[in-house]
């Protein structure tokens, strides 16, 4: 890898749904290695779409998504894989898998055998868990954690698929205060190694607090794009949420955002 | 017939139900009507004891009778034909046979009728005494009849002309003798004889004679078996040409040159013609008051019996029927029908009677010692010794302890499932072979006659090997192929469609399959002549019904969208179509009703050499299929979206896993019918009691889906004896409560 290919590079990306919904129009961006970047806007805004447009899940209509300067397009999905890691917000059955059958599954992008894993699987597993704190979790079945514990299981999988972009989608909405900065702090502590990490996240205040990079998307669209503390201002919240904010920054010099009115047309409700 | 209250009556019941669907009076009669009519083209032939013989149309007397005809055949002698001799009866017609085109008997008078099926005389021939009872026998052109003056008559069965007669046996003095039915082997003829006294009989035998077209000479007389049933059974095989005799002594086998061997010693009195079955087995009712059906094989072995309807007040005088596994028998005092395997006939137990001593004290000495150990363990070490002898066990077998890598665990579990699922499969497999309703064999004893039959190519088995190669190898091999083959559908479908209420029939096969063999049994419906009426029918409309209504679930659910939840609504729809026609085609099934019940009930009856192997090789080879993809079906459990991530292509995937299933389950369906649970139950219990892992989850089902059918399978026939109970309801039986003790203790895993 060369330093002047980003990491990340989408260009002119469309998409439009079957039934010709147009829920991202015209993005480009592109984003270097080693990065914690936060994906913020209203719900609808083309997030996700975005998202599973770089992981293949929904097919691109027009453009293209490149990782590491190669196209996504007409990669195999085993290939993709091995770049690409995603982390669901939410696993919706388990069918009595354990924290370490989950975490190992990872790995499946790597591997040789039809049957077993390898023994060095193991131990990268087993360190991941070590590394994210579920070890002592192992044999417990994934329906018996609880929610922080869950998307720490869930990070380690795709944490075990050493992939170069890691795409997660709303890691903290059903997580009290703690663990959301727990989650955080965990997928800070990632971004040292070779990997960029694109969390699509409704916190804005949380990813101005952890992310090198903001990007803002509204209607479908590329808001903005840049370091948080100095694209996002009450302005900028007004004119993506439709929604009054303060905007400031505390005594550490951290921002935050309180939203106070909903800006209809009557004014407020 | 009925009991002598009652005036003469033919009745027609329905073979199931025993419903009565008419009955035909006559107006006046001795009442104790002994001899057997005939069913041929379309109508029954009766004759009763007051002369008249009937002719009535099997679909039931008409309103004012003039579809009945009736001759009379008078019991008057015509003087000028001279005296009978010998005991005589005021009766008319006795049992009536049908050769080529015409009737054939004899009657109380002394004359031999030939007429045709409008009961027009075409010859009439006259003999020296009294016919009751017997028939006449046809061979080649031939007619041979015996007498009460006892004497036997050769008559030319085309014009009727007396070809040779000789006298047999009579008493000295008073000429009463009787001479029974022959039987033909070659050139002899087989029959036995006695004084003719009727019920004060006390002296006779069998005879055996050689016919050369025109003359008759005697081989051999043989008193000293005592008396002999009416009617004997003709062999002309390779191993045996002549034919049996239920005797005084027991059952003999008479052979060519007048020698006899009496193969089964000690038997009841049985007086009314024993019925040979499938040329294979030998049904016959003991005479008495609340005496046995028996079964015998052709070497004379009591391979079951079946005491006979309690409310019997009379006696068995005339022949079972035997029909698809029913026999139908009537008795002086009513008639009766069984269904299902006799009632086995326990052998004496085996001459080592140490070995389940034994056994028991080497069971006594293991608890002993597991009592001392756990206690032991808890005074001396102080902790709890359950959960300590687990550890301590599992870390011999090498599935836990410090330091063992999780992946070197899971291959040691694996081992141990796939050695202790064979054995217990094996065992369970011995169990089958070795116990069942025609008798019971010891393991070793089983394991020997196994191998003799097989190092026998299957041919020339003596009775035992039969049983145990022919009636239950094949059987027990396609409960443990079709117990695994829906356990890997049902680990599949569960998996692909990540929702723990699908079984194997969830997308319609089973309806599929079940309408279509239903519509082949009831209605004969064989896809417009491709499969005519073959013993494949039936389970080749079920494979065809089961996979189309797979396909027209595929088609529904892609057109919806392809996700496993479209899978299970489509299935749901297209299942509820296939039973509302089901449902229609049993309304209208009549008396077939019971053959389709039963079908859908599933059973492993049907299963023998011919057709294992249409169900055992597909079977066991599909399922072997999913241990190639047991990695992705872990991936898929994460979600289509996940393992769409990881790099699965998962429409790809699942079609593929569902056809495979879904012809899985097709197959095991078409032979054995519709058997629930297995699918259901055996892949949550091993998911529950292994953890979601596919590589020990499909392992398990399979040696764990074996083992629970071919224990079910066990169960229906040994739960009651003389009864085989729907394996599907066995499986259920045992399934349920385990199922519904896991659910509540890990019922959770299933949770969001």
């Amino acid at each position: 890898m060369t330093d002047n290919v980003p990491l990340l590079e989408i260009r002119n990306l469309n998409k439009y749904y079957d039934n010709g919904y147009h829920a991202v129009r015209d993005v480009s961006y592109s984003i270097e290695s080693g990065l914690l970047v936060g994906l913020i806007g209203p719900n609808g805004c083309g997030k996700s779409t975005m998202m599973k447009c770089i992981n293949r899940l929904h097919t691109i209509s027009s453009g293209d998504i490149l990782v590491d300067g190669v196209s996504v397009k007409g990669q195999r999905p085993g290939e993709l894989a091995r770049k690409i890691a995603s982390v669901p917000a939410q696993l919706k059955t388990s069918f009595g898998l354990t924290v370490y059958e989950t975490v190992m599954m990872g790995r499946y992008p790597y591997m040789k055998n039809l049957w077993w894993e390898s023994e060095q699987d193991e131990s990268f597993v087993t360190d991941a868990m070590e590394k994210f704190g579920v070890r002592h979790l192992q044999d417990r079945q994934l329906h018996m954690l609880s929610s922080g514990e869950m998307q720490r299981v869930l990070i380690a999988k795709a944490y075990v698929q050493e992939p170069r972009l890691m795409l997660v989608d709303e890691p903290t909405s059903h997580l009290d205060m703690r663990y959301k900065l727990e989650v955080m702090e965990y997928l800070n502590a990632m971004v040292q190694k070779d990997m960029t990490i694109l969390v699509a996240e409704h916190d804005i205040s949380l990813m101005a607090r952890y992310c090198d990079l903001c990007i803002i998307m509204k209607e479908g669209s590329l808001f903005k794009i840049g370091p948080p503390k100095e694209i996002i201002n009450s302005d900028l919240i007004e004119e993506v949420y439709g929604v009054s904010a303060s905007v400031g920054f505390d005594n550490d010099g951290e921002l935050f955002v309180l939203p106070k009115r909903y800006k209809s047309g009557r004014g407020s409700i | 017939m009925p009991g002598n209250k009652h005036p003469p009556a033919v009745y027609c019941y329905d073979r199931f139900t025993g419903a009565e669907k008419w009955k035909y009076e006559m107006e006046y009669g001795a009442g104790y009507e002994t001899s057997t009519g005939v069913i041929v083209g379309g109508h029954i032939y009766v004759p009763t004891t007051n002369g008249l013989l009937f002719k009535i149309p099997l679909e039931g007397p008409n309103e004012d009778k003039s579809n009945v005809i009736s001759v009379k055949f008078s019991s008057v002698r015509d003087p000028a034909d001279g005296l009978l001799t010998g005991l005589a009866y005021g009766t008319g017609p006795a049992t009536i046979i049908y050769d080529s085109g015409a009737l054939y008997f004899g009657t109380a008078a002394g004359y031999v009728f030939c007429t045709d099926l409008d009961l027009n005389v075409l010859w009439k021939g006259t003999i020296g005494g009294c016919v009751y009872f017997n028939s006449p026998t046809i061979s080649g052109d031939y007619l041979f009849i015996g007498a009460l003056n006892g004497s036997l008559y050769v008559f030319n069965k085309i014009n009727g002309n007396l070809i040779a007669s000789t006298s047999v046996f009579t008493v000295e003095g008073k000429g009463t003798g009787l001479v029974s039915t022959v039987v033909m082997v070659e050139d002899r003829l087989i029959f036995s004889f006695s004084d003719g006294r009727g019920m004060n009989t006390a002296t006779g035998g069998f005879a055996v004679y050689r016919f050369d077209g025109t003359t008759l000479t005697e081989i051999e007389k043989e008193t000293g078996l005592g008396l002999c049933s009416s009617y004997l059974i003709s062999s002309d095989t390779d191993s045996f040409k002549g034919a049996y005799a239920f005797t005084t002594n027991g059952l003999a086998k008479v052979y060519l040159d007048g020698t006899y061997e009496l193969i089964t010693p000690g038997l009841e009195q049985i007086k009314a013609p024993a019925v040979l079955v499938n040329g294979s087995r030998i049904i016959a009712s003991e005479y008495d008051i609340g005496s046995y059906i028996l079964e015998f094989d052709l070497d004379g072995n009591i391979l079951g019996r079946f005491k006979q309807y309690e409310g019997t007040e009379q006696y068995a005088l005339a022949p079972p029927v035997i029909i698809d596994g029913w026999i139908y028998s009537g008795t002086d005092g009513g008639m009766y029908s069984v269904e299902g395997d006799f009632i086995p006939v326990v052998k004496a137990p085996a001459k080592d009677s140490m070995v389940p001593v034994a056994v028991a004290v080497l069971i006594i000495a293991l608890l002993a010692i597991f009592v001392v150990y756990c206690l032991y363990v808890k005074i001396v070490k102080g902790i709890p010794p359950i959960p300590y002898i687990r550890g301590r066990i599992s870390e011999l077998m090498g599935t836990s302890g410090e330091g063992v890598s999780k992946i070197r665990k899971n291959k040691m579990r694996l081992f141990w499932l796939i050695i202790l699922g064979l054995a217990a499969s094996f065992l369970m497999f011995l169990l089958c072979l070795s116990y069942g309703p025609t008798g019971n064999t010891s393991i070793p004893e089983t394991f020997s006659l196994l191998r003799s039959a097989i190092s026998k190519g299957g041919q020339n088995l003596t009775s035992e090997e039969t049983i145990i190669y022919v009636t239950r190898l094949p059987r027990a091999m396609a409960a443990f192929a079709v117990g695994v083959g829906l356990s890997i559908a049902g680990s599949v479908y569960q998996a692909v469609i990540r929702n723990p209420l699908v079984d194997p029939y969830i997308l319609g096969v089973s309806a599929g399959s079940g309408t279509m063999a239903v519509a082949a049994i009831t209605s004969g419906f064989t896809f417009f002549g491709l499969l005519s009426a073959t013993q494949y029918a039936i389970p080749l409309a079920a494979i065809i019904g089961g996979l189309f209504a797979f396909f027209a679930t595929m088609l529904i659910a892609e057109k919806a969208g392809g996700s496993s939840t479209n899978y299970v609504l489509a299935g749901v729809i297209v299942g509820l179509a296939f039973s509302a026609a089901q449902t229609m085609l049993i309304y209208w099934a009549g008396d077939k009703i019971h053959s389709a019940m039963t079908w859908l009930f599933g059973s492993f009856t049907s299963i023998g050499w011919n057709n294992i192997w249409i169900v055992f090789i597909p079977a066991l080879m599909l399922s072997f299929i999913p241990l190639i993809w047991v990695k992705e079906l872990n991936l898929i459990l994460l979600g289509e979206d996940q393992a769409k991530e990881m790099g699965l292509d998962v429409a790809r995937f699942n079609r593929g896993m569902l056809i495979l299933a879904s012809v899985l389950t097709a197959i095991c369906v078409s032979f054995v019918g519709i058997i629930g649970f297995v699918g259901l139950v055996v892949p949550h219990l091993c998911r529950m009691l292994l953890g979601g892992d596919h590589r020990l989850v499909i392992p398990a089902s399979m040696v764990l889906g074996g083992l629970l059918m071919m224990l079910a399978d066990f169960t229906s026939k040994m739960l009651m004896t003389g009864v085989e109970l729907p394996v599907g309801a066995i499986t259920a039986m045992i399934g349920a409560p385990v199922f519904a003790y896991l659910v509540i203790k890990r019922g959770r895993m299933y949770d969001g």
